[in-house]
C-alpha cells in the first residue's frame, strides 16, 4: 500500500513527506477517530492520503458535500469524545464559518482540529485571504508550522491544546508549507478511539439565546487560558542566527525559513523569535524578548496581524523598543514572501549589500517567451460542451450572452476561443449569479457548474432559481469526479472516499424532481447533438439543465491505458486546407500548426475525436 | 555545507515531481538533508510547472534567484524561462523537444527556434547538455520515462553528491516492477550521455 509507513511507522522512523502527508501522520499519532473534508488545493493531498490509509489505520474518513458539512461531522464526533479532524482550503473555511464560529462557543470534549490551508499568491484560488483573521474572529487558538516535521509535531500538540481548553484549535498552513517536502521523524501512535458516547448537556451544546450569551463569557475565559498556554509553549522559541544578535525578529510559518536563510545569506546576526502558537500571541514573552534587543522586526506574509498586536501591546505597556513591520521594512501586504524579498528588505534596512551569486546572475531571454498558462487537457470533455454552446449561440444569433462560471477545471474555458467564463465568485456561485444576470438584464445567461460543485453549493441555489422563476441554461459538467483537486469522489459516484460502494445520486433525477422544466443529458464528444440540445435549452422559459456527461479525460486515459485500448487522431496533410478551424474552435493542446497546416502531437492526443467533427474537409481521422 | 540547488522546470503532466522526489528520496537514504518545493493544483493542467530541490542544510525549500547549481528543463522554452534561477556557473540539462503551447497555435508569440534557445542558454551558463530524453524514452519503449532519462543525465554531470546505485535503489522502490527494467535503461542512457560529454 502507498503510504504504508504513515500507518505502521514507529517512533524514531523517518520518511520524506509532503507537508500535507505529515499532517496525516500527525493526526494518526494523535489517535484521531474521524476525519472529514471537502477537497481544495493546497489541502487536497491530506484527503488523498486518508483515502488510502483511513481503513488500515482504523479511522473513519469521508468527503462531505462541502466544508461546512465536513466541519459539522467532525465537530459532533469530537463532542462525542472522538478526536476529530477537518481540513480545507482557506476559502473552504468561509463556507464552514457559520458552524465554525459556534463550535468556539459550545466547545468540544475530545480534541478537534480545523486545518485551513491558505494560498498566498493565489496559486490555485480566487483570492489570498489571510485566514489568521478567523482565529481572532472566533476566539480560538491557532498553530502555524514552518515545515513538514513541524506540521506532524504540531498536529499532536494541537489535540492536546484542544482538550486542555475544550476548544477547537485552528491549524493554519500555507501552500509553501503544505507542498514542502522534507524528512519527518515519527513519534508514537496513540491508540485510535473510533467511537464515543454523546452525553447530553443542553446548557453546553445548544446555543439558544439564554445559553449563548453565557457561552461567550466562558469563551473569553478560555481564550485567557489559551494565552497562558501560548506564553509557556515550546512552539514559541528563540533561535539565534549568528552570534551576538542585537536585532530581534518575530516571524511565523514559512516566513521563518526565509528569515533564517536570508540572514545567513547576508551574513547578519539576529535573535529570531519563532512563533508556532500564533494566537493568542505570547505577548509577555515578546515584550521580554524585545527588552534585550535594539529593535524588533516583525516579518509575516499577507496581513500585519502579529505586527498590529505587538505594536498595540507595546504602546499599552510603554515598551520603548522600536517595532518595524510592513511599512517600515517595505514588505508587501500582498502575495507570498520568499528569501529574495526578505533578503532585500533586510539588506535595505541594515544597509548591507545583497548577496551576488557566484559568477553573477544569468540574463533573461530578452523578448517575451510564449506564455503557458494552464489549459483544458487534451480530450477534456469540457471542450466539447463549450464548443457546442458557442455554436448554438452563433446559430441562434443570441447577442451578448453572459457566462456565469464556477470553481473547477472548467474555469479554464475563460480564455479564447471559448471565452466561457464572464463572472465568478465562489463554489456554486454560477447558479445564483445566473439568476442575478437574468433579473437585471435582457441578456441570455449560460452558467456552468461541475458535478462536485453542484452538490457542494449548487443544490440550494437551484431550488432558489426554480422557485423565483429565473431563466437561464445551467450546464452541469458531469465528468464523474472532482477533477481539479486530483480526482476525489462526489455524491454522484458509486464509491465513497475510501473506495467502498456508495449510493450515487443522479444529477438529472435531482433536477427533474426539483421541477426543472427542461433536463437533458448530452455526450459532449458528440458535437452536433450537443449543439442541438443547447439550441433547444436556450429557448426554454425557465431554468434549463443540461447534464454534460463524460468522464474526465485523465481518468479515461488511465482506464484506456490499463486496458491497452489507445487511439489517437491524425491530420491527413494532403487533405488539410490549412483553414485552421480545428485550432481556432477546439484549441486542443495536442493540435499545433506546422507549415500552415494542422498537425496533431501523438503523445498528447487522447483520441476524443472532437477536432475531427469540426474539420470542414474531414482531414482528421483515427490514426491507423 | 553550502546547499546544492536543483531547479526543475517543465509542463504539467511531465513527471517533474516524480523525478525530483526520486533524487530527494535517494538523498535522504544516503543521509543527505533534502527539502523540496512542489506545485500542485491548477498549474498541473498543462501549464508551466516548477519543482525546487535543495540538498544540505537550508530552511527554505525555494531557491533564491540566481542560485540554482543545476537546472533540469523538461521543455526548451521552460528551460529558458528558468534562467531567473541561474548564474554564470549554473549547469543546465535540457530536453530538446518542444511542446508548443496553445497560445502559440492561437496566434500568440511565436515559439523560438530550439537552436536559438540552446545557443542562448550556452551564452548564459557554464554548461548546457541538450538531451533528447523524450526520443530516448520512446526508443526504450516507455515514453513516460523521459523524466528518468533526464535524471540519469543529471547524475552524469556528477554535481549531485549521490551514487547512481542509490538512485537505482530508489527507483526500484518507486516504479512498478514491470517498468523497472525500462527505467534502468532510461537512467543509464541519460547518464552515459552527459558523462561522456
Ligand atoms: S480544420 Fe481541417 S482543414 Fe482546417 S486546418 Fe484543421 S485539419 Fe486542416
Ligand atoms: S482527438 Fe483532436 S481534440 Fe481530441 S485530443 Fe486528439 S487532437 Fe485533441
Amino acid at each position: 500500500m502507498k503510504y504504508q509507513a504513515l500507518v505502521d511507522g514507529r517512533v524514531g522512523d523517518h520518511e520524506l513527506l509532503l507537508g500535507n502527508e505529515a499532517a496525516v501522520r500527525g493526526a494518526l499519532e494523535a489517535g484521531i477517530g474521524v476525519a472529514a473534508s471537502y477537497p481544495g488545493t493546497p489541502s487536497s493531498e491530506i484527503g488523498d492520503v486518508f483515502s488510502v490509509v483511513a481503513k488500515a489505520s482504523g479511522v473513519y474518513f469521508e468527503y462531505s458535500a462541502n466544508e461546512k458539512v465536513a466541519l459539522e461531522v467532525a465537530a459532533a464526533s469530537a463532542a462525542s469524545g472522538v478526536r476529530s479532524f477537518t481540513f480545507m482550503k482557506h476559502v473552504g473555511l468561509n463556507v464552514a464559518s457559520d458552524s465554525f464560529m459556534t463550535t468556539a462557543y459550545i466547545g468540544t470534549r475530545a480534541g478537534f482540529v480545523v486545518l485551513s490551508a491558505d494560498d498566498p499568491s493565489t496559486h490555485s484560488s480566487q483570492n489570498e485571504q489571510d485566514n489568521r483573521y478567523y482565529a481572532r474572529l472566533a476566539n480560538v487558538p491557532m498553530l502555524e508550522p514552518s515545515s513538514p516535521q513541524e506540521t506532524k509535531d504540531y498536529m499532536v500538540e494541537a489535540y492536546s491544546i484542544s482538550e486542555k481548553l475544550e476548544l477547537p484549535v485552528m491549524f493554519r498552513t500555507t501552500t509553501r508549507v503544505a507542498h514542502m517536502r522534507g524528512d519527518v521523524v515519527f513519534g508514537d501512535r496513540r491508540p485510535v478511539v473510533r467511537r464515543g458516547v454523546f452525553e447530553k448537556d443542553p446548557a453546553r451544546f445548544v446555543p439558544v439565546p439564554a445559553n449563548s450569551s453565557k457561552m461567550h463569557v466562558k469563551l473569553l475565559g478560555k481564550l485567557a487560558e489559551a494565552r497562558h498556554l501560548s506564553e509557556t509553549s515550546s512552539l514559541n522559541r528563540v533561535v539565534d542566527v549568528g552570534v551576538g544578535g542585537r536585532v530581534g525578529i518575530v516571524t511565523v510559518g514559512t516566513t521563518f525559513n526565509y528569515v533564517v536563510d536570508a540572514l545567513e545569506e547576508l551574513g547578519l546576526s539576529a535573535r529570531v523569535f519563532k512563533i508556532g502558537f500564533s494566537y493568542p500571541l505570547p505577548l509577555d514573552r515578546i515584550r521580554e524578548f524585545a527588552a534585550g534587543v535594539h529593535e524588533l522586526l516583525v516579518l509575516e506574509e499577507l496581513e500585519p496581524l502579529m505586527e498590529n498586536d505587538i505594536k498595540a501591546d507595546f504602546l499599552s505597556h510603554g515598551t520603548r523598543t522600536p517595532v518595524c513591520g510592513k511599512e517600515e521594512l517595505l514588505v508587501p501586504r500582498v502575495h507570498e514572501l520568499n528569501v529574495d524579498v526578505v533578503a532585500k528588505a533586510l539588506a535595505n534596512h541594515f544597509g548591507v549589500p545583497l548577496h551576488v551569486p557566484a559568477g553573477g546572475k544569468a540574463q533573461l531571454w530578452s523578448s517575451p517567451l510564449p506564455s503557458r498558462p494552464p489549459v483544458l487537457c487534451p480530450g477534456c470533455p469540457h471542450r466539447g460542451s463549450y464548443l457546442a454552446v458557442r455554436r448554438a449561440i452563433r446559430e441562434l444569433g443570441i447577442p451578448e450572452p453572459v457566462f456565469a462560471s464556477d470553481i473547477g477545471c472548467y474555469t479554464l474555458g475563460m480564455t479564447a476561443p471559448f471565452s466561457a467564463a464572464d463572472y465568478l465568485l465562489s463554489m456554486g456561485s454560477s447558479v445564483g449569479t445566473a439568476g442575478g444576470f437574468d433579473v437585471a438584464t435582457d441578456q441570455k445567461v449560460f452558467s456552468f457548474i461541475g458535478d462536485s460543485t453542484f452538490f457542494h453549493a449548487g443544490l440550494s441555489a437551484l431550488a432558489s432559481a426554480i422557485h423565483n422563476k429565473h431563466r437561464f441554461v445551467l450546464t452541469v459538467l458531469d465528468n464523474r469526479t472532482t477533477a481539479m483537486t486530483g480526482h476525489q469522489p462526489n455524491p454522484s459516484m458509486l464509491t465513497d472516499a475510501v473506495g467502498d460502494p456508495a449510493p450515487a445520486i443522479s444529477i438529472e433525477a435531482v433536477a427533474k424532481a426539483m421541477g426543472v422544466p427542461f433536463v437533458k443529458v448530452i455526450n459532449p464528444y458528440r458535437v452536433a447533438e450537443a449543439t442541438e440540445a443547447y439550441k433547444e435549452a436556450a429557448q426554454v422559459d425557465g431554468v434549463a439543465v443540461i447534464v454534460s456527461k463524460q468522464v474526465c479525460s485523465l481518468l479515461l486515459d488511465r482506464a484506456k491505458r490499463a486496458k491497452g485500448i489507445w487511439q489517437t487522431f491524425q491530420v491527413d496533410r494532403s487533405v488539410c486546407t490549412g483553414c485552421l478551424a480545428c485550432v481556432r474552435e477546439v484549441a486542443c493542446p495536442a493540435i499545433f500548426v506546422s507549415e500552415g497546416k494542422a498537425e496533431i502531437n501523438q503523445e498528447l492526443c487522447d483520441g476524443c475525436g472532437v477536432c475531427s467533427q469540426v474539420c470542414p474537409v474531414h482531414a482528421i481521422g483515427v490514426k491507423k | 555545507m553550502s546547499p546544492l540547488n536543483v531547479f526543475f522546470a517543465g509542463v504539467g503532466g511531465q513527471g517533474i515531481i516524480t523525478g525530483a522526489s526520486i533524487i530527494a528520496r535517494a538523498a535522504i537514504a544516503a543521509g543527505v538533508d533534502a527539502v523540496m518545493s512542489e506545485v500542485h493544483g491548477m498549474a498541473q493542467r498543462g501549464g508551466s510547472v516548477v519543482c525546487e530541490l535543495r540538498l544540505g542544510g537550508v530552511h527554505s525549500a525555494m531557491i533564491p534567484e540566481g542560485e540554482a547549481d543545476l537546472i533540469i528543463g523538461f521543455e526548451p522554452v521552460e528551460t529558458v524561462r528558468s534562467l531567473i534561477k541561474a548564474n554564470h556557473h549554473t549547469v543546465v540539462i535540457t530536453e530538446v523537444r518542444p511542446i508548443i503551447p496553445v497560445s502559440v497555435s492561437l496566434g500568440g508569440i511565436a515559439y523560438p527556434a530550439v537552436e536559438d534557445l540552446l545557443a542562448y542558454l550556452r551564452s548564459q551558463v557554464a554548461a548546457v547538455y541538450a538531451v533528447p530524453a523524450a526520443a530516448m524514452a520512446e526508443e526504450i519503449g516507455l515514453p513516460q520515462a523521459a523524466n528518468v532519462v533526464l535524471l540519469g543525465a543529471a547524475m552524469g554531470t556528477s554535481l549531485i553528491p549521490l551514487e547512481l546505485g542509490t538512485i537505482r535503489d530508489t527507483l526500484s522502490h518507486t516504479v512498478p516492477a514491470k517498468a523497472l527494467e525500462a527505467n534502468f535503461l532510461a537512467l543509464q542512457g541519460g547518464f552515459e550521455l552527459t558523462r561522456k560529454a
